[in-house]
């Protein structure tokens, strides 16, 4: 069985991003595997490793910096890696579907798991733009997952737990709670220099120019919260009562 | 000897502070009645919410001339009974006192009141790109005030010292209410004695510390954090000085033996591939250089494979850095909740832990006391948890004085101390000796006289004013 992973590198969750003159200021940002991915990669090596035999792909699009990303999935014990390298990151989800369709019809893996969406954009497109281009199902934001005679049987997290049976190969979007994804170890970390990176470029998939139809034209800091005001003893109750009248304007 | 506080005190002290700054309702003294050392309760007779050092200033004239104790309290999370009023008297409870009064970015300096939360602080420097290390695990409620009065450590003491090594200068209230400024922005300060480090561990003993000038440091960018399995515990603590021989300067070096890492699982709710190992080492490393970071990692691996690790894993990304450092610090309070306890503090020269450890656990196993160690590894500094466990209440109280005795003798002989960062409050006082000489201790009680001459400064602490 193969099994292709997609993984996003972003900022990390603790990283403190700022916007200058319209633009995000990422220099300086540590950046990793989006969590999200993690339990996709997780649960493609427990389905490997189950069944005995097989081998996890990981597949990544963007600037030659994500070869970090993708020696950390190598190290936690994917088999292989394909590098789409772009000149900058790809911000539309639909151009980063369409050049991971490309890489992944060469591939023809039985299952692709990706996580639902990236940490950074939130957006969760990706997967389901691949899913469009190659003409196969997709689940998203799946927190359990069975496979059985080239079907996965997924349950989709919701108010109500849905589950739902599509036909292999499928995209299946991971979700917290599916796994504990694993830490790397020092001798997975030894082994990912050794591990095989195929790398390409969109002009090679002959998809230099996407179908991008959305840009990001500026980004601008949310207005800062005001500070919380402070009152103390009984007597400041009417003043609250005033300013919760008056400014905040809630009774 | 001290005289109970009357009426007329308490109103006196209301005159100074305001009436709704003295406490004396029973909910208040029974929280300034305790720390987080063990079970000891001594009850205040009021807690005084001082606002300033001028209140603080008044406060002292009065309970000098009146032969009144005062015992300031920081956060209360002390483990050596420091802030407990064990001659009764008056809490000064510093948390009004919670101010940033500058971050100077341009000499990298903070100014602060002391009553602040240590984690507020240090978030709120961090909120500019600066940094303050000093990381006591308690950092959530303990103050700044509390951190310097103890000279507290911390997992990051091991690259970046203890608090000493970050207060440059004080201001400070004398048991005769007179206001001290030693020190200041000057990184370097040569003027007679240095009395800001004097104050610095000195307990509350000499003076109530209102305000300290913090040195700040850029926040490095990037860390990496790696955790060793052995099933040697004496193999974990042999590597730690190679890496230190190797070049590496790890921002963290801490120890836990198997006990100590399964009851923080537990705490956590958390499992580890390896968690029945005999004991870990967790590395941290920080630094600016993305992959200069991930080269020191991978060597310190190595250094713990050839020191005989059965596993190493590494966590890079934030989320995974921060849920190793939850175990690690969910160690204490996990060991503490599991049983009624005695705490520990022993410190040796780094490469002198094997020999602490093996010596501490055979020492408890001798005298039939169960121990659970965990510690800040780089610093030698052992914590040693003794549990009374399935003990009876007699078993405990014959067996736990010789045991401490023994560990802190074994601790003295390597060239060790009977406290790393803890400190000596009222706990740790008939240890003192075993460790610290005849002369030294007359030095201190001179030192102590010179300061407090009525003793009403946090009475009873760290040494007796006899003599
Ligand atoms: C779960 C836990 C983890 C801990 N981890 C660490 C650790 O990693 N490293 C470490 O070093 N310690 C640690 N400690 C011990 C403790 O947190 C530190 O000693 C801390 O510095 C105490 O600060 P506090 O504000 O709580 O002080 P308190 O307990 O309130 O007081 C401690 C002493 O300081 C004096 N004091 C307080 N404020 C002033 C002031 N303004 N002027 C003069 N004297 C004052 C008091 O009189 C008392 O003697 C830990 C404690 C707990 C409970």
């Amino acid at each position: 069985m193969k099994i292709a992973v997609l993984i996003k590198y972003c900022p990390d969750s603790e990283a403190v991003i700022k916007v200058s003159d319209g633009k995000l200021d990422t220099s300086g940002v540590k950046y990793s595997v989006s969590p999200y991915d993690e339990y996709a990669c997780e649960e493609a090596l427990k389905i490997i490793e189950a069944k005995g035999e097989g081998e996890v792909v990981v597949f990544n699009v963007g600037p030659q910096k994500n070869a970090k990303g993708i020696k950390d999935e190598l190290a936690r014990g994917a088999d292989r890696a394909v590098h789409i390298v772009t000149d900058a990151e790809v911000t539309c989800p639909r151009y980063a579907g369409e050049l991971l369709a490309a890489a992944l019809k060469e591939e023809n893996p039985d299952l692709i798991l990706c996580g639902w969406k990236g940490i950074d954009y939130d957006l969760g497109v990706t997967g389901i733009k691949v899913a469009e281009y190659l003409g196969i199902p997709h689940v998203m934001i799946v927190t359990k997952l069975e496979l059985s005679d080239g079907k996965a049987n997924c349950t989709r997290q919701s108010d109500i737990d849905e589950v739902i049976e599509v036909a292999l190969p499928a995209v299946i979007g991971t979700q917290k709670g599916l796994n504990e994804p694993r830490y790397p170890s020092l001798k997975g970390i030894m082994k990912a220099k050794k591990k095989p990176v195929k790398t390409t470029t969109p002009a090679e998939i002959g998809l230099e120019r996407g179908d991008v139809r959305a840009e990001y034209t500026d980004f601008a800091q949310p207005p800062s919260k005001q500070a919380g005001k402070k009152f103390e003893g009984p007597e400041s109750a009417a003043e609250v009562v005033k300013l919760l009248r008056e400014e905040a304007k809630v009774i | 000897m001290f005289t109970p506080l009357s009426d007329i005190h308490l109103s006196h002290l209301r005159s100074i502070v305001g009436d709704e700054f003295v406490l004396t309702d029973p909910e208040s003294i029974d929280y300034a009645s305790r720390d987080e050392t063990e079970d000891l309760c001594f009850p205040p007779e009021c807690v005084v919410r001082p606002g300033t050092p001028g209140e603080i200033s008044a406060i002292m004239k009065f309970a000098s001339a009146e032969k009144i104790p005062v015992t300031p309290r920081g956060g209360g999370t002390g483990l050596s009974g420091g802030a407990l009023p064990v001659h009764g008297g008056i809490v000064l409870y510093m948390d009004r006192m919670h101010e940033i009064i500058e971050i100077d970015e341009g000499n990298l300096f903070a100014v602060v009141e002391t009553g602040i939360i240590t984690e507020m602080f240090q978030d709120a420097v961090e909120k500019v790109g600066l940094f303050y290390p000093p990381d006591p695990a308690s950092r959530g409620t303990c103050f700044i005030g509390g951190n310097i009065a103890e000279n507290a450590g911390g997992p990051r003491a091991v690259k970046y010292g203890v608090t000493k090594d970050w207060v440059y200068g004080l201001e400070v209230v004398l048991p005769n209410g007179e206001i001290i400024n030693p020190g200041g922005k000057l990184l370097k300060n040569v003027t007679g004695y240095n009395l800001t480090q004097l104050f610095i561990g000195s307990e509350g003993t000499l003076g109530v510390i209102t305000k300290a000038v913090m040195k700040l440091i850029p926040k490095p960018k990037f860390s990496a954090v790696l955790l060793a399995a052995f099933d040697d515990p004496h193999a974990a603590c042999r590597t730690v000085p190679v890496l230190f021989r190797e070049g590496l300067d790890p921002s963290a070096c801490e120890f836990m033996e198997r006990d100590a890492m399964q009851m923080a699982l537990g705490h956590v709710e958390k499992t580890l591939p390896n968690s029945d190992a005999a004991a870990h080492l967790l590395i941290e490393i920080d630094g600016n250089d993305e992959n200069r970071l991930a080269e020191e990692i991978e060597k310190a691996g190595m250094v713990c494979d050839e020191g005989g690790a059965i596993d190493v894993i590494l966590a890079e990304s934030g989320q995974r850095v921060n849920e190793i450092w939850d175990i690690r610090r969910g160690a204490g309070e996990a060991v503490k909740s599991h049983s009624i306890y005695k705490e520990e503090d022993t410190v040796v020269p780094r490469a002198k832990l094997p020999d602490l450890f093996v010596g501490v656990k055979k020492i408890c196993a001798d005298r039939r006391v169960r121990s659970v160690c965990y510690g800040h590894a780089g610093d030698g500094n052992l914590h040693v948890n003794l549990l009374k466990d399935t003990l009876t209440d007699e078993e405990w109280a014959s067996r736990l004085p010789p045991t401490i005795t023994e560990i802190f003798k074994h601790c003295v002989s390597l060239g060790g101390t009977i406290s790393g960062e803890h400190g000596i409050g009222w706990s740790q006082k008939e240890y003192l000796k075993l460790a610290v000489s005849e002369p030294e201790l007359n030095l201190m009680r001179g030192i102590k006289k010179l300061f407090d001459p009525h003793g009403i400064l946090n009475p009873g602490k760290v040494i007796d004013n006899r003599n």
